[in-house]
């Protein structure tokens, strides 16, 4: 009865017009704190996030009531409904090679897993299936520049998982803690001063060098910068061994017009992407030097910790390229994405490659470029390529959902779709070539062992 | 008007009509956040049309407001409270720099106007003004006027970019940007370039030939966010547009493309060429013909060899978003470096901007007035140029400060030049020159022997 009262109460009209005058400055100041925050992407404050937020509502209703699920792969309707691993027509069987530590989003599990996939018959010989929520209990989700969406059971991805000899397993997200769990997933230490992405591999000694945010940054290059650390750790505890902001590093050697340059500021302006470790020195790298992968400048570059100098570096012919891997000691090998954008979007210009370059001569060369520009092996972001002990290439399409193996010669011999029961293809989660010896002798260690509860 | 504004309405009506606007308020406050989104990323179509540039330019009223109570004009220079309000020429070395002349590119504040001056490095006299009025030079903007900023082409926008004196008088100039203009020994146009437009330097190959920086209409692959190409042109010695390629092509057909294609966190201008240098005789380690060229945006130096499509040499770094590369003898260059970075809030120049020389003998880079620069604070936060004197003096323009600095052989400051007017403020410049004490002197006796009724 009181409200009806107070509805149906006159006020004059001046008054309105007050007010309508008070709310349209009101406005203009709102559109001003929308244009502030929204044009460098990122929210000043409170009152900033707000205004964001607000001007926001139709998009967020709009994810509300489409939902797609984002683990879901692109480009994937060409597979047809071929699921799982199919051997190329008068392929022979991959009997010596080993296995396939494979990572992927099942969309049966509706989960990430990793399971050990012998390369033989493609039968899953163990998986591992770690609880993410007990995996990340506890860890601050508090930053400016690291993304905490994907730390949900559904979403969390195992990225470049590793593995040890008694099936231990090193694993993370991109921008997540890093973990040691043992066989059955559960974890033994977690490391997280810095949050890590990308590529995980080991030096000669077996510890862990890992691609690392380092969160917060240093001030003096912008609050939401992406510094990229360089980050040595102990297999054992988790503990860091070394550490190198790799943007301090690029500053002290020359390399400051690479990220700094007037005009062009961008928060990621690296990209760091993969960490390869020479196991053995060579002519033209020592054992322990570091290859370094950065994406938004298109650059491999040769890092020797030992005396922090930078040896060698090239920019292209690959573009936005993942996965730099030592081929022998006188040549490197680069999954080239062969991404462009000519000023219309992103785009893989024909097919990925694989670029080879050859120390000894300055020479690059793409033997598998025509096989992988027939099969079509487009993956704009991620992607990684393995050589087996027999010779032959694993290639993952990761945002395709796709494994494909060549023989030496480029010739199809075997691939795999990540389809789910739903008919959807899933994305894939940076798979890695584990030779037969080491294989049998982690199953060994695991068979040996009490089952897993 | 009292009858209506004293009507009584109820409450609910007033209430609906909030409820409205908040509604409306959220759906076009998502207009503008798109509409912002779109014009910070490169390469973006701009989004809501008229209604997204409404929405934008009301939300923009505070800013607006902003410019308007600070009253600076289009090519005053910044930084300049530094000088204490020295103006003109200030001498700490003997007065006598070199035989030769400066052509002096500037605002002058008192005209007010662009003009270029000939003085004399011997006794710092005037010895040849012209006084440009751009409403004359650029009455036709060619079959490419799009492409030029017509907006800086009028007396109060207009910059006059590196001129060049010939020989014979004529004086050969653009601006940033526009066709290229060759002035008469009456400051008539004698010619002027019908294609393409020019920006940044203007420079001279062995043949008589100009070449400049220009842009290009791209119809398909951009390179920059405004639908533009870089590009470089070789313009003949009466205006013909001769040859012209775009760096994009330049860098495909060279296995640079990771400068320009490359997806992922691209910037709108990602290459920003800003001199074409041509070598004007053969050495151990460029041929007659290449050129130099200098790529802001990545802070790379190429060695172009048009004749064979190649790039012989090219280097990034250290300097950072360097203009102007100079050929010194058969192994050295010069690189004006500013020095500049912007490390997420716009450009800033933590020392000072450097002269940098590269020894293509040794590979190695010297900084020979580091000392001095420091001293002086060189802060030329984009353009500035360095030339050097046939005698070994290095001048140096400020041109965002409003300034020049010669230094002397020993490295020292020898003279200081402000482009300061009556009034208190100071100028910006046009990539002043140095002209050798011959083409200077020919020039001068060419202008004297002209019998012009009224000097433009």
């Amino acid at each position: 009865m009181g409200l009806e009262r107070f509805l149906f109460r006159k006020l004059e009209v001046w008054v309105l017009i007050l007010i309508a005058l008070i709310g349209i400055a009101l406005a203009v100041g709102f559109g001003y704190l929308v244009l502030i925050n929204a044009r460098d992407g990122h929210a000043k404050g409170r009152l900033g996030q707000a205004a964001l937020d607000i001007a926001a509502i139709p998009e967020t209703l709009k994810k509300l009531i489409k939902d797609k699920d984002p683990r879901r792969a692109i480009r994937s309707e060409r597979f047809g409904t071929r699921s799982g691993w199919t051997l190329a027509p008068g392929a022979k069987p991959l009997t010596k090679d080993g296995y396939l530590l494979l990572s992927r989003i099942s969309g049966d599990d509706d989960r990430s897993v990793v399971e050990l996939v012998d390369l033989a018959d493609f039968s899953v010989k163990h998986r591992w299936l770690p609880d993410v929520d007990s995996l990340l209990a506890g860890v601050p989700r508090k930053s400016d520049v690291s993304n905490f969406q994907g730390w949900t059971p559904k979403l969390f991805h195992y990225v470049h998982p590793l593995l040890l000899d008694n099936g231990d397993l090193i694993v993370k997200d991109h921008q997540s803690p890093l973990f040691r769990i043992d066989r059955c997933g559960k974890m033994i230490w977690r490391e997280y001063k810095n949050l890590f992405h990308h590529s995980t591999n080991t030096d000669a000694e077996g510890n862990l060098w890992v691609p690392t945010v380092i969160d917060p940054g240093n001030p003096a290059y912008g609050t939401y910068f992406f510094e990229d650390g360089i980050d040595e750790v102990s297999p054992v505890d988790g503990k860091v061994l070394f550490h190198r902001s790799l943007p301090d590093l690029l500053v002290e050697k020359g390399y400051e017009y690479l990220m700094f340059t007037s005009g062009g500021y961008r928060d990621d302006a690296l990209h760091l992407n993969d960490i390869e470790v020479a196991q053995t020195s060579g002519p033209y790298w020592q054992k322990g030097d570091l290859f370094l992968s950065m994406r938004h400048v298109s650059m491999v570059m040769l890092y020797r910790p030992s005396t922090d100098q930078i040896i060698w570096a090239k920019q292209g012919p690959w573009l936005a390229q993942h996965d730099v891997d030592i081929v022998d000691d006188h040549t490197i090998a680069v999954f080239n994405n062969n991404a462009y954008d000519r000023g219309n979007g992103w785009y893989v210009k024909d097919a990925n490659d694989i670029t080879f370059y050859d120390f000894a001569t300055g020479q690059t060369r793409s033997p598998y470029k025509a096989a992988m520009s027939n099969l079509g092996i487009k993956t704009l972001t991620e992607g990684l390529f393995d050589i087996t002990t027999e010779g032959n290439v694993i290639i993952e399409e990761e945002n395709s959902g796709r494994i494909v193996i060549l023989d030496p010669d480029g010739r199809l011999v075997a691939d795999f779709i990540n389809r789910a029961k739903d008919g959807y293809v899933y994305d894939g989660g940076w798979p890695r070539y584990i030779p037969r010896a080491m294989g049998d002798k982690v199953l060994a260690a695991m068979a040996a062992e009490p089952p897993c509860p | 008007m009292q009858k209506f504004l004293f009507r009584r309405i109820e409450i609910w009506v007033a209430f609906l009509l909030a409820i409205v606007l908040i509604l409306g308020g959220v759906g076009l406050s998502f207009v503008l956040k798109k509409v912002v989104e779109a014009r910070a990323t490169p390469f973006a179509a701009p989004a809501y049309g008229r209604l997204g540039d409404a929405l934008y330019q009301i939300a923009s009223i505070p800013d607006t407001v902003r410019q308007l109570v600070n009253d600076r004009e289009p090519l005053e220079a910044g930084q300049y409270k530094r000088f204490d309000g020295r103006r003109g020429w200030t001498f700490s070395g003997p007065a006598t720099i070199d035989p030769g002349y400066l052509l002096l590119s500037r605002i002058d504040g008192d005209r007010p106007g662009a003009a270029v001056e000939l003085v004399s490095l011997t006794d710092f006299t005037v010895h040849h003004r012209w006084d440009l009025d751009p409403g004359a030079l650029f009455t036709d903007l060619g079959r490419d006027a799009d492409l030029s900023d017509a907006a800086q082409l009028t007396p109060a926008r207009f910059r006059p970019m590196h001129p060049l004196l010939l020989a014979d008088g004529r004086l050969v100039l653009h601006g940033q940007t526009s066709p290229i203009v060759a002035l008469d020994g009456c400051g008539g146009v004698a010619w002027r370039t019908g294609e393409l437009t020019f920006h940044h330097s203007l420079n001279l190959d062995a043949d008589g030939n100009f070449w400049a920086p220009a842009m290009m209409r791209s119809d398909g692959d951009k390179t920059n966010a405004d639908g533009t190409h870089d590009a470089l042109a070789k313009i003949g010695p009466d205006g013909g547009l001769l040859w012209s390629k775009t760096i994009a092509d330049l860098l495909v057909e060279n296995d640079m493309t990771y400068l320009i294609y490359h997806a992922y966190e691209k910037t709108p201008d990602p290459l920003h060429l800003n001199d074409i240098q041509p070598v004007l005789s053969d050495g151990p380690y460029w041929q007659k013909g290449d050129l130099f060229i200098s790529l802001r945006t990545p802070s790379m130096i190429l060695l172009y060899r048009p004749s064979t499509g190649k790039v012989v040499w090219s280097k990034a770094g250290p300097w950072i978003q360097q203009h102007d590369v100079d050929v010194l003898d058969d192994h050295r260059i010069s690189v004006f470096d500013n020095n500049v970075e912007d490390r997420g809030a716009g450009g800033v120049i933590t020392t000072s901007s450097q002269v940098r020389i590269y020894d293509f003998a040794t590979g190695q880079i010297t900084t020979p007035l580091a000392e001095a620069s420091a001293k002086n604070r060189i802060l030329a936060v984009n353009n500035g140029l360095v030339d050097m004197t046939a005698s070994g003096a290095a001048i140096v323009e400020e041109d965002t400060s409003g300034r020049l600095l010669i230094f002397g052989q020993d490295g020292q400051l020898a003279a200081e030049y402000i482009n300061g007017a009556a009034n208190g403020r100071v100028y910006r410049m046009g990539w002043s020159r140095y002209v050798d004490k011959a083409t200077g002197d020919a020039a001068l006796q060419a202008l004297a022997a002209t019998s012009c009724k009224a000097p433009v």
